[in-house]
């Protein structure tokens, strides 16, 4: 599902510190990253993968983009990633303004292309392909798949997922700004139809509604066991928690809805982190 | 970032919406020869000033000085009021809320009107509800349809006040804009009380409203840590907590209460901090008097755990500590704390109960 070991991946951005690092890394996991891209950079090599001035002139058919660029120039890269087709596109660049978002998301959402983040640690198809930030070795492969709003929650989550025994299909971060392109929602109804997955952990936190937009989807009936973990529950109200989506706002966003939509579902909550593998092996 | 009442007025004027004028004071003195009754408003950033006794009426000048002595220095809902918006106070004929915001799981901007005033307008069944394609123009069609079900009278008036407003929304990069209430008056249609909030995010295409750290709503603590790039809250409890990552510091929040303590306050590094980063945390968390533990939860991807280490033994650290740390160069960084005699965890929740412990001897 999403991207696996023949996704031919151009990397946005690729001749920045971000860029040049996570390229040598995710090649290191097996992507096959086809080209980068650099406005005015073209001819170089970043980890032997050659550097164009954009997409278009880009050799070696690429189809999918993750993007490195800063906050000011992400909505021109992102723009041109749709234009040149990519699918999906992943932007891990944090603090890009919500109107920039909301105009990317809308006309790929037309063209029927996926963004998945901003401010997202990326995707990783275990074993396969990683378009993303995260740190290659608390991987395993195996069957559940991870979904979340968080980086460093996730890693949290799947190395301990992985030290037990539960390997991993795909694991999806969403980002953690308040407006993202892909949602709990729509990453549900991939793992539902995908063969490799037989459970999915989501992985929420406080701030809009998107967990409860996902527990009613589950409520509509969904084969294969669900079990989350919000973070933030003793988060104030009307403060931003690090990630600009983490904001309880009014009476939207608090822990006490999403844990009443879960109840609802029937989708068991951990109390912590460390509660998630324990309530997995009691599902499965 | 939200701006006060006064600011966001002039820069809805300024895009031709009929605003009650009105200006600026910080001493009582400053207040102008009047005819007729006004109003003064203490220019704080947080709702419910109203219900708080921060607006006054006053129909002489003597009156309205007495009440703005009284208001200047006063502490309203936990802010200290410096400035007051005096306005003349106008006959308010009928009360509308109209205003945009994002509506995030739809990832658009929506616009909210309603002929019974803004009292929780985004429940409530009667509000009109009308979303926009930020990737096109305003859909004037659907607003005019919209408005016009519910106000037939003043339609014409209330769609080109929504047109401009939507300009300042969008040309400000606004995560919301409100005119509430917007009254019909003897004048026609005026705007009262005008709020906005600016996505930090985008202030770099804003440099005349300021930076980020500006934002009046932070303490002085989150302000300073805000200048250092780390993204800190301020909570009431005795035990510091850093770590890296919105999602892990929340859940290391969580843990803490789970075992009964309380958090002083979230502090989020980010991914990749330096050591100067880290450096920089430990003296904001410690600097929150009353702390009696320091909590540190890091799982390093492209942070490196030895330079979290060497800014742990480079601090003044005279609290208790209780260390997780797991990822890049862990050894390293374990071995460099145990050298000088603090213990590490292997897990978040075994160094939370650690904290939590430390606080109750």
């Amino acid at each position: 599902m999403l991207i696996d070991e023949d996704t031919r991946v151009v990397v946005q951005g690729i001749t920045g510190i971000q860029g040049r690092f996570h390229t040598l890394s995710m090649l290191e996991y097996g992507t096959k990253i086809v080209a980068g891209v650099t406005p005015n950079k073209a001819g170089q090599r970043v980890g032997g993968i050659e550097v164009y001035n954009s997409i278009s002139e880009a050799e070696g058919d690429p189809r999918a983009s993750i993007i490195f660029v800063p906050r000011q120039f992400a909505k021109d890269a992102i723009m041109e990633a749709i234009d040149a087709g990519m699918d999906p596109i992943i932007p891990i660049t944090e603090h890009i303004p919500v109107r920039d978002v909301m105009q990317c998301i809308s006309l790929a959402r037309r063209k029927g292309q996926r963004i998945i983040g901003p401010n997202t640690p990326g995707v990783i198809a275990c074993g396969k392909c990683k378009m993303g930030i995260m740190p290659n070795h608390i991987f395993r492969p195996g069957n559940i798949g991870v979904v979340s709003r968080s980086g460093t929650l996730t890693y949290e989550v799947v190395s301990r997922l992985s030290s037990m025994g539960f390997g991993q299909s795909t694991v999806i971060g969403l980002g953690g700004d308040p407006v993202t392109g892909m949602d709990f929602e729509s990453a549900l109804e991939l793992f539902i139809e995908d063969p490799d997955t037989d459970a999915v952990v989501m992985l929420g936190e406080i701030g809009g509604s998107n967990e409860e937009k996902a527990a009613k989807r589950v409520s509509r009936g969904y084969d294969k066991p669900v079990v989350a973990y919000i973070a933030g529950k003793t988060a104030p109200r009307q403060k931003t928690m690090g990630h600009a989506g983490a904001i309880i706002e009014g009476s939207t966003g608090t822990y006490e809805s999403k844990k009443r939509a879960f109840e609802k579902a029937k989708i068991p909550l951990a109390g912590l982190p460390g509660d998630v593998p324990e309530i997995l092996e009691s599902v499965l | 970032m939200r701006l006060n009442e006064y600011e966001a007025n002039r820069i809805f004027s300024g895009y031709g919406l009929p605003m009650m004028g009105g200006y600026v004071i910080d001493c009582p003195d400053q207040i102008a020869d009047f005819s007729g009754d006004i109003v003064l408003k203490a220019q704080i950033l947080s709702g419910g000033r109203g219900k708080a006794g921060g607006i006054r009426m006053a129909s002489s000048i003597q009156q309205a000085k007495r009440e703005a002595k009284d208001l200047l220095g006063m502490d309203i809902l936990g802010h200290r009021v410096n400035k007051l918006f005096v306005q003349n106070a106008a006959k308010l004929i009928k009360q509308y809320y109209l205003g945009y915001t994002i509506d995030r799981e739809a990832g658009r901007p929506i616009m909210l009107f309603s002929d019974r005033g803004g009292v929780d307008i985004e429940e409530s069944p009667d509000t009109v509800k009308v979303w926009q394609d930020p990737s096109e123009g305003f859909d004037i069609e659907a607003v005019s349809l919209a408005i016009k079900k519910v106000e037939p009278k003043n339609h014409i008036e209330i769609c080109e006040m929504a047109r401009r407003l939507y300009d300042v929304f969008t040309e400000y990069d606004a995560v919301t804009a409100e005119i509430n209430p917007l009254a019909l008056t003897p004048q026609g249609m005026m705007g009262v009380d005008s709020k906005m909030v600016i996505d930090p995010n985008a202030l770099f295409r804003h440099p005349e409203l300021g930076c980020a750290e500006d934002d009046k709503t932070m303490t002085r603590l989150e302000m300073r840590a805000c200048e250092m790039g780390l993204a800190y809250v301020e909570l009431e409890g005795d035990i510091a907590v850093i770590g890296c990552g919105a999602g892990l510091v929340m859940a290391s929040l969580d843990a803490i209460a789970e075992y009964g303590g309380r958090a002083a306050n979230f502090l989020d590094i980010g991914g990749g901090a330096s050591q100067k980063n880290m450096k920089n945390a430990i003296e904001i968390s410690l600097s929150k008097p009353g702390i009696k533990c320091l909590f540190i939860n890091i799982f390093a991807g492209i942070t490196r755990c030895d330079q979290i280490a060497k800014a742990i033994i480079e601090s003044d650290i005279n609290v208790a500590l209780a260390i997780r740390m797991m990822g890049t160069n862990e050894k390293e960084g374990k071995k460099m704390i145990e050298d000088r005699g603090y213990d590490t965890y292997e897990s978040m929740e075994d160094a939370a109960l650690a904290a939590v412990k430390a606080c109750e001897c």
